[in-house]
């Protein structure tokens, strides 16, 4: 059975640096991002991703994120993959949870995860079982 | 009109690290890999993975790469992004040209590409692809 959760993030930790200056300003960059989870999900992250400009003001990127936590009482970590943007100063993405990524409790964890700012905290659904 | 391309890519330098150890094995790793370009790109390229081993043989990966050449007699770069699998033998990558990405002759360069590599120093890159 297919479970829905929740949980907003603080970022604790960002940064990035510019590892390709590219041409006409389109410069590559890499950001590490260390992050809190409270909801759903209780613990912290290490969220890494790539990031190209995409248009006047936003920005797209893909990336992968380990949590280590508790998801709704069970205790391990696990690893989505994402693809995102930043479109008017907000981020957002959809992904997956990786498959074999679980470790711990959360062993054979899999389903469908996404990001997106509710009531301007970033949050992540994950909708989620077990193999 | 969608033009098809088909390129084969080799090695030129790769680095790969581990960026963090996990529990029973797994790792997630950060590479940097340069190519060169023959066919119908001509070029080389700078390509950034994130990459997560669940088991020492396959691993599942996310990437962005700029290429800079020649592609039907137009010059400048690009960049792609994409997500993708090694299963033991193969990468197989599927990516989309980032809109806006192009430069130079390649401004306004759209469309998507297939990347597959084995074991040796390179693979094959298919692109479809037209302007806006």
């Amino acid at each position: 059975m297919t479970r829905h959760a929740e949980s907003a993030y603080e970022i604790k930790k960002w940064d990035e640096k510019t590892y390709d200056e590219g041409e006409e300003g389109k410069h590559l960059t890499q950001c590490n991002v260390t992050q809190v989870y409270h909801g759903d999900i209780e613990g912290e992250s290490l969220s890494t991703f790539l990031m190209a400009p995409a248009g006047e003001a936003s920005a797209t990127y893909v990336g992968l994120e380990r949590i280590t936590g508790t998801l709704e009482g069970r205790s391990g970590s696990f690893i989505i993959q994402f693809q995102g943007s930043f479109a008017g100063g907000l981020p957002s993405f959809s992904g997956i949870i990786v498959a074999n990524s679980g470790t711990g409790e959360l062993r054979g964890l899999k389903g469908a995860a996404s990001m997106e700012a509710k009531d301007g905290k970033p949050t992540v659904s994950l909708q989620y079982d077990f193999e | 009109m969608t033009t098809h391309a088909i390129s084969t890519f080799k090695v030129a330098s790769w680095d790969e690290k581990t960026y963090e150890e996990m529990a029973e094995g797994k790792k997630l790793n950060r590479s940097s890999v340069t190519y060169t370009y023959e066919g119908d790109i001509v070029g080389e390229s700078l390509g950034e993975s994130l990459m997560f081993y669940p088991s020492e043989k396959t691993a599942s990966f996310v990437g962005i790469e700029r290429i800079t050449g020649t592609i039907g007699g137009r010059t400048g770069s690009f960049v792609l992004q994409g997500s993708g699998t090694y299963d033991g033998t193969t990468a197989r990558n599927n990516c989309t040209i980032l809109p806006d990405s192009g430069t130079g002759e390649l401004r306004g360069i759209r469309g998507e590409a297939k990347m597959e590599a084995g074991h040796g120093p390179g693979g094959t890159l298919t692109l479809d692809y037209d302007f806006e």
